[in-house]
């Protein structure tokens, strides 16, 4: 076969180490998607941002991987060297490495497509889903740069693992002692309703990433013994452009996600349950966990919200939260949703000794009325546990008087 | 003083210091075409003589230049990588390619033109006789035929200029003679700098001589001119003249 007409490219990429590695790099991200739990798969952008967390595994592998193609290219130094195009000739390897490790980042991506639309979720993710790949993509490729250059520097095959574990402590050391924005580029443990990625944070990591690089690259080249060559401008003008990406990107703070509008899909009346359009199949589930609370609530003359939204703070008083529990109908979640609506969201019940008797004397006096639980804490008062009295009904308006005031 | 010269290669005033320690000291010579033999004991700097000329080590003071093109500047530099065809002493080009795949690949890095590089290298292959292993890995070839595929890789651009690092070390007779062949041939209207200690190459390809020691020059002239310096009566054997250079090598060592 020729390359004639089309470049040393698909010579690269058929002969790359990465080719041989595709295998273990699918692997890890299909055990992203499938191996771990799948909350996500309701919502498109919680989908895609979640699996940007696969970068935290699929970098330093690839890094590594990265790293044993440079090892391969330094053998060929001095060719490349009396060469016109070394630049080009890492550029190349970097090239082929980076574009097999796209493929095993898509097929995990695509995985991940494909157990969302299985959940029934409507629509199509929107611009602010495929934002989160940029960065994403933009700190893998700089992952194998660094490899690439770690392999080309120390012409051994240690350098492999050193590149792969050291990317991975390196990440594992940005998560912990941040700045987050310099490293975090995805995932989320809970819903991302009413939450987006910022757009601007994700365009200054992705310069950022793409940056480093092309620094990265550069410093290879420089490492050869070329960069030193007359008239080398390429590594100053690299670093002036990684300070200046990094200026803008610390610049940007390190708050990730901002609120915005979310479109939801309002199910039944009094209550009526509002959810994102991949949890419209949850909601009546979520609306019949409901209703028993909402009765007994009601029969003590209290004022119980006719709406549960799924974009809300908790601790409004007419309008319920609907969070992941009361979706998979939980009667316990089912009660704090009620519960909760009937606190102020600003009341620190938790340092007000009376208040917390208020609320955990309700909360019991709920849940046996509805569930039949009886789990007395210390903290519950003796009349919320004792037989139905008026008395025991005038403590119990009383007692979510004072929760929504905030005090007796 | 910038050499104007057009000459194949030219070295005027050369030194180089390497980690504080002077390698070239004041070394001139110009070549044209055929093969000069550049020889001397180990550390001597037959290899960083090469390697400057080869671009891949700077300059220290004088003038080095290929074709016309100055190496020390980064135009000239890069004009004269367009000239020259580099053999390192110890080429490695990862086995994984295929000989036919290395050799596109150095056509590539040498810029041959896309729409000639398919000729150039089958000419290539079929010049070293490298058609019939064209498509196995560097990998798994003799060392004698992975040294024709790296001598292809330095040529597949038709380099008037062509500088070799020790290319037949290593090799066994049959190897060596069959390369120093393919060398006669290549060397037909190119300047060949032959960096070598075996005086078997001296005798079979090369026309001139350098011997280096200490960084400089201490003979410069023809190989029958290095083989008077060592003669003595021997018999008349096959590889006389190879024994006559080798005494006239180890006289330049002792004087």
């Amino acid at each position: 076969m020729s390359t004639d007409g089309r470049g040393v490219l698909p010579t690269a990429l058929r002969r790359s180490a990465a080719l041989l590695a595709l295998p273990a790099l699918i692997a890890v991200t299909l055990a992203h998607v499938l191996a771990r739990d799948r909350s996500w798969s309701h919502e498109w952008l919680w989908a895609f941002y979640q699996y940007q967390f696969v970068t935290v595994l699929l970098g330093p592998l690839l890094a590594g991987v990265a790293a044993w193609e440079g090892v391969r290219l330094a053998s060929a130094r001095d060719l490349i060297g009396t060469g016109n195009r070394p630049q080009r000739a890492l550029a190349q390897a970097w090239l082929a490495v980076t574009l097999w490790g796209l493929l095993a980042y898509i097929v995990g991506l695509a995985t991940a497509v494909g157990l969302v639309l299985r959940t029934g979720v409507p629509g199509a993710p929107g611009p602010a889903a495929f934002a989160t790949i940029a960065p994403a993509v933009s700190l893998l490729a700089a992952e194998v740069a660094v490899g690439l250059a770690a392999g080309w520097w120390l012409r051994h095959l240690v350098a492999a693992p050193v590149a792969a574990v050291g990317c991975f402590l390196a990440t594992l050391w940005m998560y912990v002692a941040g700045p987050s924005q310099l490293i975090i580029v995805g995932g989320a443990t809970s819903s991302l309703i009413r939450l987006a990625p910022r757009p601007t944070l994700e365009a200054w990591q992705t310069a950022y990433f793409a940056a480093c690089a092309v620094l990265a690259l550069v410093l290879a080249v420089r490492l050869a013994g070329w960069g030193r060559r007359p008239g080398s401008w390429q590594a100053p003008a690299s670093c002036g452009v990684v300070v200046i990406a990094l200026a803008g990107l610390l610049q940007q703070g390190d708050t990730l996600l901002h609120v915005v509008d979310q479109p939801l899909v309002c199910v039944g009346t009094a209550p009526s349950v509002c959810v994102a359009p991949g949890y419209t199949a949850q909601a009546a589930t979520a609306r019949t966990a409901l209703l028993p609370y909402l009765a007994a609530i009601s029969d003590l003359g209290i004022a119980v919200p006719t709406t549960f939204r799924q974009n809300v703070e908790p601790g409004q008083r007419t309008v319920g939260t609907v969070e992941a529990g009361l979706l998979l109908g939980d009667g316990r979640s089912a009660g704090y949703a009620v519960l909760g609506s009937l606190i102020s969201k600003a009341c620190p019940i938790g340092s007000d000794a009376r208040l917390q008797a208020d609320f955990s004397g309700l909360s019991y006096w709920l849940y046996a009325t509805v569930n039949g639980e009886r789990n007395a804490g210390p903290d519950v008062p003796v009349i919320a546990t004792g037989p139905s009295t008026p008395a025991q009904r005038a403590w119990l308006v009383q007692a979510a008087t004072a929760l929504t005031a905030c005090g007796r | 003083m910038t050499p104007t010269s057009v000459r194949p290669v030219v070295v005027e005033r050369l030194s180089v210091q390497r980690s504080g320690r002077t390698v070239l000291d004041d070394v001139s010579f110009q070549l044209d075409h055929g093969v000069t033999a550049l020889v001397g004991a180990n550390g001597t700097g037959k290899s960083t003589l090469l390697r400057v000329l080869a671009t891949l080590l700077p300059v220290g003071s004088g003038h080095a230049a290929l074709a016309g093109h100055e190496v020390s500047t980064r135009r000239g530099a890069a004009a004269a990588r367009s000239v020259l065809g580099y053999l390192s002493q110890d080429p490695q080009h990862s086995g994984h390619l295929t000989v036919r795949e290395a050799v596109e690949y150095a056509a590539w890095l040498k810029a041959v033109p896309r729409r000639s590089r398919r000729a150039r290298v089958a000419a290539t292959l079929t010049d070293l006789d490298l058609t019939s292993v064209a498509s196995t890995r560097l990998s798994v070839l003799s060392g004698g035929t992975r040294r024709r595929a790296h001598l292809a890789q330095a040529v597949v651009h038709e380099p008037p200029v062509l500088l070799l690092d020790e290319p037949t070390t290593g090799l066994d007779p049959d190897h060596r003679a069959e390369f120093q062949g393919f060398l006669s041939r290549l060397a037909q209207g190119r300047t060949v700098v032959l960096c070598t200690h075996l005086s078997e190459d001296i005798d079979v390809v090369a026309d001139r001589v350098i011997a280096l020691a200490d960084g400089r020059i201490r003979f410069d002239g023809t190989p029958a001119e290095l083989a008077a310096l060592g003669a003595e009566p021997v018999d008349a054997a096959a590889d006389a003249t190879s024994w006559a250079i080798e005494r006239g090598l180890r006289h330049l060592g002792r004087s």
